[in-house]
């Protein structure tokens, strides 16, 4: 600092405040923006659960709606002699079932799409003779999400443990 | 290094100090930044607990869904999930929950529910639509159903 007509310019440092305010208030922009970002992936996370599993119970649905037809096909069919047969007759034009006669009862397996990947199948056994059964019309093997394979099919070849070629 | 003078009198003149001047202007510019980035903080934490209320309520959608489907009984599933007692405070077709899904009285989350029956030959098929909705608006909505035979399935 000069002297100039006896007088001595006064004043602390200037800028040293400012650069600290910026600073800082840079700082609190990036956290804003991080949990801002949290935020939103967060949520599009728990949305996209939320949307696979009512796609799930659409698709569980829609097996109970094929299941209902097949014990109304298999109700009617208890009256004829060949009951696989008729049953197999009346439910033959139904979308999405696939059915199987064995022993005299029949396998129906239905299937109904969750999404472009995945399908629900559930295995229904329906019973020639429901007095055998406690009178039951129909036993539901299982349920289980399969994966709609890719046209490729080429599949990996996986090392068995056994030696390795030298 | 520029410098600021006042005139005092005649021939004499003080130097202003830039120090406070400076303090001011940053301090109202931290001020309104600072309210700025505050109002940011508040939307990011409300969006946080309305993502973990939605993901409270599709858990709870899911186990009455699982609890419905194996009878078709609406009270039965709401039982299972949240307790005889607080199944008890369903007035009507709606029950009252909190954040975390819990039956309260004064929560905020609002759970409704109608069953469709639709008759077969051989059994009904039954069909309940369960919506989660926070201040009037939906929240989350799920479809899951039942089909229970005239004279009963040997089951899974």
């Amino acid at each position: 600092m000069s002297k100039k007509n006896g007088v001595r310019p006064g004043g602390a440092g200037i800028g040293y405040v400012s650069v600290i305010i910026i600073f800082a208030m840079v700082c609190l922009a990036v956290f804003a923006v991080m949990s801002i970002r949290a935020a939103q992936s967060g949520d599009g996370l728990n949305r996209r659960a939320g949307e696979y599993t009512a796609q799930y119970y659409e698709a569980e649905n829609k097996a109970n709606e094929l299941l209902a037809k097949l014990d109304e096909c298999a109700y009617n069919s208890f009256g004829s002699d060949f009951f696989a047969d008729s049953f197999i007759e009346s439910a033959a034009g139904t979308d999405g079932v696939t059915l199987t006669e064995e022993s005299g009862s029949v396998k129906a397996v239905i299937s109904a799409q969750i999404d472009e990947r995945q399908s629900i199948e559930m295995t229904v056994m329906f019973f020639g003779e429901p007095s055998l059964h406690g009178g039951a019309r129909f036993e539901v093997l299982g349920r289980r999400s399969v994966t709609v394979t890719g046209e490729s099919g080429d599949s990996l070849n996986i090392w068995n443990g056994s030696d390795l070629p030298q | 290094m520029i410098y600021l003078k006042i005139k005092v009198s005649a021939g004499e003149t003080r130097p202003v100090n830039l120090f406070f001047i400076e303090l001011i202007i940053s301090l109202l510019f931290f001020s309104f930044s600072g309210a700025v980035v505050l109002r940011v903080f508040a939307y990011a934490d409300s969006k946080a607990r309305l993502g973990s209320v939605l993901e409270n309520a599709t858990l709870c959608a899911q186990s009455i869904a699982e609890a419905y489907s194996s009878d078709g009984d609406i009270g039965g599933a709401l039982s299972v999930v949240f307790g005889e007692e607080q199944a008890a405070y369903a007035d009507g077709s709606e029950l009252t929950l909190d954040n975390k899904c819990s039956v309260s009285e004064s929560g905020t989350v609002r759970l409704s529910y109608s069953e469709n029956i639709t008759e077969y030959a051989a059994g009904e098929l039954r069909a309940v639509t369960l919506r989660f909705s926070v201040s009037g608006e939906e929240l989350y909505s799920l479809t899951c159903s039942a089909y229970v035979p005239e004279g009963g399935a040997a089951g899974e």
